[in-house]
């Protein structure tokens, strides 16, 4: 990979934090309760019931296949992002897994060492020092901030798949869309799983997701690791 | 907003030399090996029931984290404040509560031990050891990072980081948001974390 140089460990690798800018709590919360009861009785269950009738192994494959389709999207983000070699073994990585590896059935790219990873619009605005914005949640696709809804809205706007096929049968998209929300909500179910048990899951939900978050536009940044600084108290049980 | 574009920073930083990377712990790298082996052998022995494997998890994570640090950790501010009698009570709901919240949602496939990626020490006795849990069915590496303080009795899990999100972070933000809602009451978080909470659908 072609990491941009680090800074200096003594200086602050990266100014956001997972610390909520988050004004708009109230709207949120409720936009989190009602995509809480559709995961609840809706797409919850679908997900549930495709991790029940499908082999892990059957899984896997299907996961491989939807992050091969979303390849060529990482490579335009790398290359935005001033990381030419990364895109170059983005783009290996797809040409490969799509002949070779079965239309990414399998990640033969892996094996020779293109190891894989993901962009998104929104990590290359922060790459540029675009601060997170406000948090939201939005109905349906869940915790963003401004900065990376519009990144999202962009990414789904340029997808090189999508506009690829665009002129062929409306039901690849379909497909796509509908394997790829599947996918993702069977691969999160530990987590959702465990948010049922958090004393805020809404606070909890968006902790990970700005950390998360920070933690992408680090790495484009070529930042080294963040450690959250604690002013410990030590506490016997 | 503060949306600044500064595509200068691209300029500067491929023109200004890489950091030094401090040197590994290999110490510290052998804890985190020995000790995600030991939880992975327990949460994929399918001879175990839900309560033997429930009871072995809360073994292994006991053995293996500095338990104390960790729920200073988690408190945040608010431990500075609680009398001697909350703080025994809150580090036992805790503990409870950390059992409950990752007992059988970690991992629940096969996987094929883990492989030390690298350490990197920033404050004396203090690492971060980034490693990569090997899964079968040639599926990609999940990375993590255990973060791990040395004491007298040898290094000790403090934190972990999945995603970029580390777990006691995530915690903390947690409790201090029920906190507040409770009207600054402690005593509120201390009976969500023993009793179990109720989602918020449910309540």
């Amino acid at each position: 990979m072609d990491q941009a140089p680090a800074p200096a460990a003594s200086q602050p690798a990266f100014p956001e934090s997972d610390a909520p800018t988050d004004p708009w709590e109230g709207f949120n919360r409720g936009a989190f309760k009602l995509n809480r009861g559709l995961d609840r009785f809706v797409i919850g269950p679908i997900g549930r019931g495709y991790i029940k009738i499908t082999p892990r192994v059957v899984r896997n494959r299907v996961s491989s296949v939807v992050a091969n389709l979303g390849e060529p999207g990482t490579a335009i983000n790398d290359l935005a992002q001033g990381r030419p070699r990364a895109a170059g073994v983005t783009t290996s990585r797809f040409l490969i897994n799509t002949t070779v590896g079965g239309l990414g059935l399998f990640d033969v790219g892996a094996k020779m060492g293109l190891e894989g990873h993901e962009s998104d619009f929104g990590q290359t605005l922060g790459r540029y020092g675009a601060g997170s914005g406000r948090y939201v949640v939005l109905p349906l696709l869940g915790p963003t901030t401004l900065r990376d809804g519009a990144g999202r809205l962009v990414d789904t706007m340029t997808d090189p798949v999508a506009l690829a096929t665009a002129g062929g049968s409306k039901s690849f998209g379909m497909i796509r869309g509908g394997v790829t929300a599947v996918d993702a909500r069977a691969s999160a179910d530990g987590f959702f799983r465990a948010l049922d048990d958090a004393t805020d899951p809404y606070a909890t939900m968006r902790s990970a997701y700005l950390q998360n978050r920070a933690d992408m536009v680090r790495q484009a940044r070529g930042g080294v690791q963040v450690l959250p600084d604690f002013d410990a108290v030590k506490i016997e049980p | 907003m503060g949306y600044l574009l500064r595509p200068w920073l691209v300029l500067m930083e491929s023109i200004t030399p890489a950091a030094t990377v401090l040197a590994g712990e290999p110490d510290a790298e052998a804890f985190v090996e020995s000790s995600m082996g030991r939880l992975l052998g327990v949460l994929v022995d399918t001879t175990l029931t839900a309560c033997q494997r429930a009871g072995a998890f809360g073994s292994a994570v006991h053995a293996m984290a500095n338990v104390p640090h960790v729920t200073g950790l988690v408190l945040g501010h608010h431990a500075r404040r609680l009398s001697p009698s909350q703080k025994r009570r809150f580090a036992l709901a805790f503990r409870a509560y950390a059992e409950r919240f990752y007992d059988g949602r970690l991992w629940d496939g096969r996987a094929d031990g883990v492989t030390i990626l690298s350490s990197i020490s920033r404050r004396p006795n203090e690492v971060v050891v980034n490693f990569a849990i090997n899964l079968d069915h040639g599926c990609q590496p999940i990375p993590m990072a255990w973060r791990a303080l040395k004491s007298a009795r040898g290094w000790r899990l403090i934190d972990v980081e999945y995603r970029g999100a580390w777990l006691v972070t995530s915690h903390r933000r947690a409790f201090e948001a029920a906190v507040s809602e409770a009207g600054d009451d402690i005593e509120a978080l201390i009976r969500r974390l023993r009793g179990g909470t109720v989602s918020e659908l449910q309540a």
